[in-house]
């Protein structure tokens, strides 16, 4: 499997996003939404006529409980969001993928080296399980930490 | 006036009389001393009067002399002997004496250190044991107690120890850790021969260790907080696992009811 950093444009990061995750419905996936909540970001996904009953969301942006079916893992807590997708990738047979929506968010809440050693995690551990990583970065935010997290990606592409 | 001037010559001519009277006297005894020497000391001897009016003769004088000199270093000699005797006499008596009083010295000290002690803490003391008799090795018993200032005996003990001279000895006594505060004396005796020879004694005190009560007290402090600091730790730890757990159990519930179809 392969791992996938796309850096693109704050406003076409969105439409990458639907891009992706429409290429990817046929099976089941891992969202981890850091951009924006998950009630927001499934919507989007529905607009764009993206199913999303596969669709595994984690809220890191809004702390309360909204479905019964969405975790809610404070953005600090990377322990516990690694966790939660070691978790998720364990139960979930099969073909998967996992979806972050903007890595550099995670930089308002820790430092660069906690985010680049939880990308290392992330990436190292799907690779061995089945899994896609599909990671976003917007291109203006946190260069510094995308210079440090090149090299645990497969490709990276810059849009 | 007259007739006292004539008592005067008249008394004048009786001194002058009484002085020839008086050499008369002297030649005469001395002739009468004389005559009886040569006959009672000298008996083959020619009279010396004969020959000179003195002690011309030396050789004469030497041989009456020499006894009484003789005399007089036999007395000397004597009292010399009754001297030497008497101060013997005196010396076997006050050896006597002595041994009467006890052949044994005895004494105990405890050092400056000792002399306040924290209640817990062993009191150490010294015993010095003295042979006066000194002519050979004996063993000997030394009992020492500690008496409170109630004269309660609170502790005792006894050994037998080998003196010959003078020996030495050092000693720990360790009191029960419920024994007062207070002011206590150590008392040691000699017995040899089931009779006490000497005894000495020497006082101690104990008092409160306040400066151990505060390491303590810190001690116990450091050791609550870092038994809070592990509960703390390991209460978040704990809570850390169950919230894992849970979480665990709750991705694999939405992992069921989503991929039901699938399973």
């Amino acid at each position: 499997m392969t791992s996938l950093l796309i850096i693109t444009s704050v406003e076409d990061l969105q439409d990458e996003i639907n891009k992706q995750v429409k290429d990817r419905s046929a099976y089941p996936g891992i969202y981890i939404s850091l951009n924006k909540t998950q009630k927001s970001s499934e919507e989007n996904l529905i607009k764009n006529n993206i199913k999303t009953d596969k669709i595994f969301f984690i809220d890191c942006v809004t702390a309360e409980k909204t479905k019964e079916d969405v975790l809610h893992i404070l953005p600090n807590d990377l322990d516990k969001l690694s966790f939660a997708i070691n978790t998720f990738v364990k139960d979930i047979k099969g073909k998967k993928y996992l979806v972050i929506d903007a890595l550099s968010t995670l930089l308002i809440y820790n430092s660069e080296n906690k985010v680049a050693a939880f990308v290392k995690k992330i990436t190292e551990y799907t690779s061995n399980n089945d899994v896609e990583v599909i990671a976003f970065s917007p291109k203006t935010k946190g260069e510094e930490l995308l210079n440090k997290i090149f090299n645990f990606f497969d490709k990276v592409i810059k849009k | 006036m007259k007739g006292k001037k004539n008592f005067g010559k008249i008394n004048s001519n009786l001194k002058i009389g009484e002085k020839a009277q008086k050499i008369k006297f002297s030649d005469t005894f001395k002739t009468y001393v004389l005559k009886s020497l040569q006959s009672d000391i000298f008996p083959s001897s020619p009279n010396p009067l004969h020959k000179s009016a003195g002690f011309g003769d030396k050789k004469r004088v030497y041989n009456w002399v020499r006894p009484i000199v003789a005399l007089f270093i036999f007395l000397i000699f004597l009292v010399f002997i009754i001297n030497l005797y008497n101060q013997n006499n005196k010396i076997s008596l006050y050896a006597i004496k002595e041994q009467d009083e006890g052949t044994f010295n005895l004494k105990v000290e405890i050092p400056e250190t000792y002399k306040n002690i924290v209640l817990g803490k062993p009191v150490v003391f010294t015993a010095k044991v003295l042979n006066l008799a000194n002519d050979k090795r004996v063993d000997v018993t030394l009992k020492y107690y500690v008496i409170d200032s109630k004269e309660n005996v609170i502790f005792t003990k006894s050994e037998t120890l080998a003196v010959e001279t003078q020996a030495s000895f050092v000693r720990e006594v360790k009191l029960a850790q419920d024994t007062s505060i207070g002011d206590y004396t150590i008392k040691a005796e000699i017995i040899y021969n089931e009779m006490e020879e000497a005894e000495s004694q020497d006082s101690f005190k104990i008092t409160k260790d306040n400066k151990s009560r505060i390491e303590i007290i810190v001690i116990a402090v450091i050791i609550a907080a870092i038994i809070f600091f592990i509960l703390i730790f390991s209460l978040s730890k704990i809570k850390y696992f169950i919230e894992k757990i849970e979480l665990k159990a709750r991705i694999g519930k939405i992992v069921k009811k989503k991929m039901k179809g699938d399973i």
